[in-house]
C-alpha cells in the first residue's frame, strides 16, 4: 500500500489525496533514530519500490536507470542539493535528535571500525576522501575529533544536522562548521520547516511515530514491533555518559544544531497539538455516540429533541460564549424529513457581529435563511444572571445607569433561521455539534453573544 | 426551572484497562493545586464547566475541613492549595487532576512571590493575617535573599522553598515527622511517585501546556478547548513565564534542595509524554476511519463499489498493516501476521444493512494448532466469531456479518487479525509468525 495515499494540508487545514504514483524520501541524517524509522516506512513497500541508493552519488546514478520509475521509496544520507535536484517532487520527511547525543553516537560510530556496516565499509574503501578521513580519526579521543582538521572530521562533528538542510552553494563555502551563523541558521530552519511534511524527533520516538501516522492518516503504529524486528536491535534512547569539558566542548561546536533542534521540537509540539484537535474532537464524537450522555435531568426544547449543555448546564439559563472558544450546543436527534433550527441569541456587542455569525452543524456551514432583530433591552440583565424580579425592582432609573455602563449601543435579541437538509444528517448517529461563531471581536469583556434558547421544527419551506 | 447539576466529567480514561469509564452518577472534581504551578489559566477553565454555586470557595487543608465538616453540599469542583491527605480523606470517590512544573522555575517564582508583599492577591492577604504562623512567615521573608530563603530555619519557609511538589504527594502520617524537606529521601519520592501514577488520571506539565490541555480534553472526553481564551480572560497583572537569572551557586542550591522534586518532575514529564501516546493511539485509528470514510463517501477516494461476491487478493486492498513483505509459492501471493499486531486488512465497499455476508480469509499456511486456536477477529472494530475449514493445501476463515447501520453507513471495512506468534526457527533475525493469509472472498 501507499503509506502517502493521503496527507494533511497545514494550510487548508485538512486531508488530501495524494497521486499513487507519489515518492517518499526520508532525509536520513547520520545516527538519527534512522533503522527503526526506515524499517517502519519499508514495511509498506514491495521491495523493488525501495531505491537502494544510500548517499549522493548512488541516488544520481540510480535515477538515471532505466528503470527507476519504479522507486517510491528513498531512504539515506543525501545532500540538500540532491534531493532538491532529483527528488524535488517527493514528500520528504527526516529526523532531529539532540545534538549532543548524536555527536556521541557518531564518534563512537566512526573511531570503531567494527560498528561501521558492511555495506559502508564498501562504499569507504572506493572514496579517497572517506579512507583518508578513517585513517587520520583512527584512535582519536572525542575531543580530537570534535577540533580535528580533516575537514570530513570537522563537518561530521560539526553541526552536521544543520548541514542537512543547507544547499551545497552555501555549504562549500564554509570552511569551519563550528563556527556559529545565524544566517545559515535561519535558512536552514526555513528549508526545514517548509520543505518536510514530517520531522520527528529521536528523543519523543513514540509521540513522533504517532504524528507521521497523523500527518498520512494512517493506523497507529505500534513502534516496539518495529523496533524489535530489525535485525540488529540499537537501543534508541540509551544515552551516554560524559565528562563535563567534553560535553561543554561538544555544545560550543554544535551551537547552530542546538538551536535548529529547539526550532524542530517546538515545531513538532506544535504539530501535535495541532493534530490533537481533530483527535479530540472525534473521540468525544465516538464516545457520545457510544453512551447516550444526556443529562438525566434535561428538558427537552421541542418534542424529541434533548437538549445537552455543554459549556454551561441549566436549562434556561443563558449560555455564554467566549469570543476566543467556538461554542458548542451538544445534542442528540435523528434527523429526517425538511427541518429547520431556530437560534435566540442575546447579542451585546453589534449589528455587525450578528451580520457575520456562522452557523454550523457538525461538519456543514449552513445558510442563515432568516434573521430577526428585536430591541428588547430587559433581557440582557437576564443574561447577566439576574432575575426578572431583581429588574423590576431596580426601576427605571438605575437601569438606565447600568445600561451606560455597559458602553454598547445596541442590546437586542435575535433570531437566527437556518434549514438543515437532513439527508447530510440521516446517519446512525444521533449526536451532534452546533456551532455558532460570530465575527471575533476583541471584547474586553471576553464574550460577544449569548444563546438563549434554540429548538428544531418542521421546516414550513420544503 | 429547577437548577440541574453540571455534568461534568462523564468520562474518564483509565491507563489500566485502556480505555474510557463512564461517570455513571455524579463525580466531584478536584484540582491539587500546588502553588505557582499554572493555576488561574487551569482552574478558569475548569470552573466553565460548573456553575458559580458548584465551585468550593476552599482554597487550604483547614478550610476544606470546614466545609466538610458542614456537608460538601452542591459543591461540585474543589480546587485549591490542599495537601494529600485532606484529598484522601475528604474527597476520596472524585476525579483528581493536578498540574507539576519545572522545580528551579518554580521554586524561584515562589520566593519573588513571597517575598514581596505586592504580589500576594489580597484574598490570601486576609488568610495570611488570620494564620499567625502565616503572618510570622512572611515577616520573617520580607526581603531575604534567594540562598537564605532556601535555608532558612523557619519551618513554613523550609517547607515551600524545598520539594514543595513532592510534598503535595506525601501523607500527613510521612510529612509531620520530617524537620528539613531540603533532604534527599529515596523513599518519601517513592511514595510520592506512586501516589501521583496511581491517584491521578490527569497530571499536566506547565511546561507543556498546549499538550496538557489536549491531554487534559482526551482524558476526559470533552470536547477540545482553547486553552488562550482563559488565558486572556483573566484579568491578572501577573508577567511570570520569563526565565529568572540566577547566580551559579544560586542555581546548584536550588538544584540540592530539591532533588525529589527535579526526580519528581522528571518522572511525571515521562509518565506524561507516555499517556499522551497511549491514550492517542485508538484515537490515531480513529482518524483514518473518519477520514477515509468521509473520502470514500464523497467520491474522492474510489472503492470496489457494492460488496457482491467479490475476491479482494493481498495486493489488492485499500491498506494492510502489520503483515511482513509479500511473498509467493506456487504462483499465490500471501503475507503472514506477525510485523505489528493487529494484522489489518483494508478494503472500500458498501455493505447493505440488514443483509448477512459471508466473508472467507483464504490462509495459505499457519503456524500450527497452537495459533490456530489464538485467532481473534474484529470485523469493524467489533469482535466477531469465525468457523475454520480446512481444505486440501490451505485453510479457510469463515466470518458472517450482518451488515448494521453504522456498517452501511460507512463505505470503509477493516479485518483485524490477531493470534499467537511463534518463531519461525532458532536462529538469530528469526521472524514471528501467525498466518500466511492470501486474499479474501466476499458472498
Amino acid at each position: 500500500m501507499n503509506p502517502i495515499a493521503l496527507r494533511y494540508d497545514v494550510e487548508i487545514g485538512r486531508y488530501v489525496e495524494n497521486a499513487s504514483s507519489k515518492r517518499l524520501l526520508f532525509h536520513h541524517i547520520p545516527k538519527t533514530a534512522g533503522s527503526t524509522f526506515r524499517g517502519l516506512l519499508e514495511n509498506f513497500y514491495d521491495k523493488e519500490q525501495v531505491c537502494p541508493a544510500e548517499e549522493s552519488g548512488e541516488l544520481t546514478a540510480c535515477l538515471q536507470n532505466s528503470d527507476s520509475s519504479r522507486y517510491r521509496f528513498f531512504a539515506g544520507h543525501f545532500g540538500y542539493s540532491t534531493i532538491k535536484d532529483h527528488l524535488s517532487d517527493a514528500v520528504w520527511v527526516t529526523f532531529l535528535r539532540d545534538p549532543v547525543q548524536r555527536v556521541v553516537s557518531q564518534y563512537y560510530n566512526h573511531s570503531n571500525i567494527k560498528r561501521i556496516p558492511r555495506t559502508w565499509m564498501k562504499r569507504i574503501s572506493e572514496m579517497p576522501e572517506w579512507k583518508q578521513y578513517m585513517l587520520d580519526i583512527k584512535g582519536v579521543s572525542l575531543a580530537d575529533w570534535l577540533t580535528h582538521q580533516n575537514s570530513m572530521a570537522n563537518s561530521f562533528a560539526c553541526n552536521r544536522q544543520m548541514q542537512a538542510f543547507l544547499p551545497d552553494s552555501i555549504r562549500l563555502q564554509v570552511d569551519d562548521w563550528s563556527v556559529y551563523d545565524q544566517e545559515l541558521v535561519n535558512m536552514a530552519k526555513d528549508n526545514m520547516s517548509k520543505k518536510f511534511v514530517f520531522v520527528g524527533i529521536q528523543e519523543y520516538f513514540d509521540l513522533s511515530i504517532d504524528l507521521f501516522a497523523l500527518t498520512f492518516a494512517l493506523n497507529a503504529i505500534e513502534t516496539k514491533s518495529y523496533t524489535t524486528n530489525l535485525n540488529k536491535v540499537k537501543n534508541v534512547s540509551s544515552s551516554y555518559s560524559l565528562d563535563q569539558e567534553v560535553y561543554a566542548l561538544i555544545q560550543k561546536k554544535n551551537r547552530m544544531d542546538a538551536e535548529l533542534y529547539e526550532y524542530a521540537k517546538e515545531h513538532f509540539f506544535q504539530g501535535l497539538h495541532v493534530m490533537n484537535y481533530r483527535l479530540i474532537s472525534n473521540n468525544r464524537i465516538y464516545l457520545c455516540n457510544k453512551y447516550d450522555v444526556s443529562p438525566a435531568g434535561s428538558q427537552n426544547i421541542k418534542e424529541g429533541v434533548r437538549y445537552f449543555p455543554y459549556e454551561k448546564s441549566a436549562i434556561g439559563a443563558f449560555r455564554r460564549m467566549r469570543s476566543a472558544n467556538s461554542p458548542v450546543i451538544e445534542f442528540y436527534y435523528s434527523f429526517s424529513g425538511e427541518k429547520k433550527i431556530e437560534i435566540d441569541l442575546l447579542l451585546p456587542v453589534s449589528k455587525r457581529v450578528f451580520n457575520n455569525t456562522r452557523i454550523r452543524l457538525d461538519d456543514h456551514v449552513l445558510n442563515i435563511q432568516t434573521l430577526s432583530h428585536n430591541a428588547i433591552t430587559n433581557l440582557i440583565l437576564v443574561a447577566w444572571g439576574l432575575s426578572e424580579k431583581v429588574i423590576s425592582a431596580l426601576g427605571t432609573t438605575l437601569f438606565q445607569e447600568f445600561r451606560k455602563k455597559l458602553h454598547r449601543n445596541l442590546f437586542s435579541r435575535c433570531r437566527l433561521t437556518v434549514n438543515v437538509d437532513c439527508d447530510k444528517y440521516s446517519t446512525h448517529d444521533n449526536y451532534h455539534r452546533l456551532y455558532i461563531e460570530p465575527e471575533k471581536i476583541d471584547s474586553k469583556d471576553g464574550f460577544n453573544c449569548v444563546v438563549h434558547a434554540f429548538r428544531i421544527m418542521e421546516s414550513a419551506c420544503s | 426551572m429547577g437548577k440541574v447539576n453540571s455534568i461534568f466529567p462523564q468520562f474518564v480514561f483509565d491507563y489500566e484497562s485502556k480505555g474510557f469509564n463512564r461517570i455513571e452518577s455524579v463525580k466531584n472534581l478536584v484540582f491539587h493545586h500546588i502553588p505557582k504551578t499554572a493555576g488561574s489559566t487551569f482552574r478558569a477553565l475548569l470552573e466553565s464547566y460548573y456553575e458559580r454555586s458548584e465551585v468550593c470557595p476552599a482554597e487550604t487543608p483547614k478550610e476544606l475541613q470546614d466545609v466538610y465538616n458542614k456537608g460538601l453540599g452542591r459543591y461540585r469542583l474543589f480546587a485549591g492549595h490542599f495537601s494529600y491527605s485532606a484529598i484522601d480523606h475528604y474527597l476520596q470517590d472524585s476525579v483528581k487532576v493536578t498540574f507539576l512544573r519545572n522545580p528551579i522555575e518554580r521554586v524561584v517564582s515562589h520566593y519573588y512571590n513571597h517575598s514581596n508583599l505586592e504580589r500576594i492577591p489580597d484574598t490570601w492577604r486576609k488568610r495570611v493575617n488570620e494564620t499567625p504562623e502565616w503572618k510570622q512567615y512572611i515577616q520573617d521573608v520580607q526581603g531575604v535573599s534567594l540562598t537564605e530563603w532556601l535555608t532558612h530555619q523557619n519551618h513554613t519557609v523550609n517547607s515551600i522553598a524545598c520539594n514543595r511538589q513532592t510534598q503535595a504527594f506525601l501523607p500527613d502520617e510521612i510529612r509531620v515527622g520530617v524537620e528539613d524537606w531540603g533532604v534527599f529521601n529515596e523513599e518519601y519520592l517513592e511514595v510520592a511517585k506512586n501516589n501521583l501514577e496511581s491517584n491521578f488520571p490527569f497530571i499536566g506539565i506547565q511546561e507543556y501546556f498546549d499538550l496538557s490541555i489536549d491531554l487534559f480534553c482526551m482524558t476526559l472526553g470533552i470536547n477540545p478547548v482553547d486553552a488562550s481564551a482563559f488565558t486572556t480572560n483573566l484579568n491578572t497583572k501577573k508577567k511570570f513565564g520569563k526565565k529568572y537569572e540566577l547566580t551559579g551557586d544560586e542555581a546548584a542550591l536550588v538544584d540540592e534542595r530539591n532533588r525529589m522534586d527535579l526526580e519528581l518532575y522528571n518522572f511525571a514529564k515521562v509518565l506524561f509524554f507516555d499517556r499522551l501516546h497511549t491514550i492517542s493511539r485508538p484515537m490515531i485509528s480513529l482518524n483514518r476511519r473518519s477520514i477515509v470514510e468521509s473520502m470514500a463517501k464523497t467520491g474522492v477516494i474510489r472503492g470496489l463499489g457494492h460488496c457482491m461476491t467479490t475476491n479482494i487478493g493481498i495486493e489488492e486492498f485499500y491498506g494492510v498493516y502489520g503483515f511482513y513483505e509479500t511473498e509467493q509459492s506456487d504462483n499465490r501471493k500471501f503475507r503472514w501476521t506477525g510485523y505489528d499486531v493487529p494484522a489489518i486488512l483494508e478494503f472500500i465497499c458498501s455493505l447493505m444493512q440488514g443483509k448477512e455476508y459471508l466473508i472467507e480469509i483464504d490462509v495459505v499456511a499457519s503456524m500450527g494448532a497452537d495459533v490456530e486456536e489464538s485467532i481473534t477477529i474484529e470485523f469493524d472494530s467489533q469482535e466477531v466469531a469465525y468457523a475454520l475449514r480446512k481444505e486440501q493445501d490451505n485453510m479457510v476463515i469463515e466470518i458472517r456479518i450482518e451488515a448494521t447501520l453504522a456498517m452501511a453507513s460507512s463505505g470503509f471495512h477493516q479485518i483485524k487479525l490477531s493470534t499467537l506468534l511463534i518463531k519461525e526457527h532458532e536462529r538469530t533475525g528469526a521472524r514471528r509468525l501467525g498466518l500466511a493469509v492470501s486474499g479474501i472472498k466476499i458472498k
